[in-house]
């Protein structure tokens, strides 16, 4: 039982360490939540489940066409509505955020309808049995695929040029701009490896629970509170803090109460926020207007 | 100016049902009790710099109140005061600990308020019958109660409307009031500079307590009126996507002032059925508006107005109005 939720929250954790990766790197350097990452993630499921419907191919390849498509979609996002508002307060951005939250989920609300769909090339049901665990093969993928991708990511950012490049402007935008990287054009890369990220989130959860416009509002909020657990903007810190809220909720659903299962993350949020203002790692900072 | 738009408020208030086409004074009614809220937001929003995303639990808790308490039997009046009295006692209760935290931070505390609240409204099915909704509520027929004081019944289309009429143009001038006194004063200087206001020795904390409070208070009258108007009330109508609609009023309304917020909610409540979008499509185009408006125009419908009143001004020859410090 217990090795049984300790699993489960493993699967949870990862979904939003996927999340909330592309969430830490787009607010390390925009200093915004963009709360906007969530619909990205919905977008991104139904992205898959079409080109496996259309295309015909098979999960992998609909997941890898998806991070794609979304990531160049979340590239023309930030071009488009954020980067107007680049040099105002940071509350525009954050309204902008939310503004893109509802528009997009209604515009899938509108043009797929609020049935819930399952993309097919999965495993379905099948389920492996091993002592006195059982997991099906849908949520290995979902394992197995995130924690690879999140390595792959997370060497990126640590080893290449462009993921230096990314920390770089993440801490000190002028200085970055004076060794000639362009914070704009960094932005708008970041934009576009986090929806992707959040795309694929999307997609290997759609092959084993089921997708619909309003997907994205729990994983977002849960994304954040991951983040605000391990310190806003640390890389390593959002994954770690994935995992342990996702534990702490399969754990809690099991031993406390199930029918309040969401309200942990926001009760752990709301605490950390209170007490530490600035997150449980997260250096404080000056506000700026 | 306060004085101009108070009197285009209240004989906007006092024709338009005259010449209403059918359904119009309906969406009247509902836009002014939306416009209680968005000036309780745009009160807390523009005079303490604080974006709220928990009025929406002020005015459920407001709401389901006085839903709960008609349906037990009680008289309107007392209902409605005690109504924005528990909604501001619940913002103390939030305002102390969120206030620790600042700009976007004290937005997402509070979001997850609201969504915990529409839990609690969901899943307490014993008193607020979960998502089946709170129905029944009676009419206020008799608003002091059936003492034979004062009887005032409401109960007509009309009468609705001339109750709803009178407490939003008093929230008006009571916020408008607030802001232009000493109180006022003191939160603008914390919202502008906040450390040097402590250092001055003003009580921020204090303050800013006070703003979210009455924004509370308001918040619960709107609620009230919400409960007797429409009569049927369901936990989503007071969860995320309503505060993201009173959100947009304000940022419509722009430059996050009082006489904005009325406008705002006049626009955000009247244009869908204007240009007759169907409300599939309504959240799309509030959307689209919101993002639109923060790029393009950041002080709203409030700027295009007072520019329009000063060009006016220039023309005729009058002097261009003093501008003011902008709250």
């Amino acid at each position: 039982m217990l090795f049984q939720q300790i699993l489960n929250g493993l699967v949870a954790g990862s979904i939003y360490a996927m999340v909330a990766l592309g969430l830490t790197l787009i607010f390390g350097i925009m200093r915004v939540p963009n709360f906007a990452h969530g619909t990205t993630y919905m977008i991104g499921a139904y992205f898959t489940y079409f080109i496996i419907e259309r295309l015909e191919v098979n999960l992998f390849l609909g997941i890898s066409l998806a991070f794609v498509l979304v990531a160049v979609l979340g590239f023309l996002i930030e071009k488009v509505v954020f980067k107007p508002v680049s040099n105002r307060s940071t509350m525009d951005a954050f309204i902008i955020a939310l503004g893109l939250w509802v528009v997009m989920e209604n515009v899938a609300l509108y043009l797929w309808g609020p049935e819930t769909r399952i993309i097919s090339g999965g495993y379905g049901d099948k389920v492996i049995r091993f002592l006195t665990l059982t997991i099906t093969v849908n949520r290995i993928i979902i394992l197995v695929g995130s924690i690879v991708l999140i390595f792959a990511i997370y060497l990126f950012i640590k080893k290449t040029k462009y993921g230096k490049a990314m920390q770089a402007v993440a801490e000190d935008k002028i200085a970055s701009a004076l060794v000639g990287i362009s914070p704009r054009r960094v932005l708008g890369f970041t934009f576009a490896i986090g929806s992707g990220l959040a795309a694929a989130a999307g997609g290997l959860v759609g092959s084993s629970f089921s997708i619909f416009p309003e997907m994205g509002g729990m994983p977002i909020l849960k994304a954040f509170c991951a983040i605000v657990l391990g310190g806003m903007g640390s890389v390593s810190g959002a994954i770690f803090g994935s995992f342990i809220l996702g534990l702490a909720e399969s754990l809690g659903a099991a031993y406390i109460t199930s029918s309040y299962k969401d309200a942990f993350a926001f009760f752990i949020l709301i605490t950390v926020l209170i007490i530490r203002p600035h997150g449980l790692l997260g250096k404080e900072e000056e506000e700026r207007r | 100016m306060m004085a101009g738009s108070l009197i285009a408020l209240i004989s906007l208030l006092l024709i338009f049902p005259l010449f209403s086409p059918p359904g119009g004074l309906y969406l009247l009614d509902l836009a002014e009790i939306y416009a209680i809220l968005a000036m309780s937001l745009a009160f807390t929003v523009g005079y303490a710099g604080l974006l709220s995303l928990a009025h929406a639990v002020f005015f459920g808790v407001g709401a389901y109140f006085t839903g709960l308490s008609m349906i037990a039997g009680w008289p309107f009046l007392p209902t409605f005061f005690l109504a924005g009295f528990i909604a501001s006692l619940l913002g103390i209760v939030i305002g102390f600990p969120a206030l620790r935290t600042r700009g976007v931070y004290f937005s997402i505390t509070t979001l997850c308020l609201t969504i915990i609240a529409e839990m609690v409204l969901n899943n307490w099915e014993s008193l607020t019958r979960g998502s089946s909704g709170l129905g029944g509520i009676p009419k206020p027929d008799n608003i002091f109660g059936s003492t034979g004081f004062l009887l005032v019944k409401i109960n007509s289309a009309s009468s609705y409307h001339c109750l709803i009429s009178v407490v939003t143009v008093l929230t008006g001038f009571i916020l408008y009031r607030i802001t232009h006194s000493e109180i006022g004063r003191t939160m603008i200087a914390i919202r502008d500079e906040k450390k040097l206001s402590s250092v001055i020795g003003i009580n921020t904390l204090k303050y800013e307590l006070i703003n979210f409070c009455i924004g509370a208070f308001f918040a619960g009258l709107a609620g009230s009126l919400y409960a007797v108007f429409i009569r049927y009330l369901h936990p989503t109508d007071f969860g995320i996507l309503q505060c993201f609609d009173i959100l947009a009023m304000v940022v419509v309304g722009g430059a996050n002032s009082i006489s904005g917020a009325i406008m705002g909610s006049l626009f955000i409540n009247f244009f869908p059925e204007l240009i007759g979008i169907t409300p599939a499509l309504k959240r799309i185009v509030y959307g689209i508006v919101i993002i639109a408006v923060v790029i393009f125009m950041p002080y709203g419908l409030q700027g295009l107005f007072s520019q329009i009143v000063n060009k006016v001004r220039s023309r005729i020859g009058l002097k261009k109005e003093q501008k003011r410090a902008i709250p």
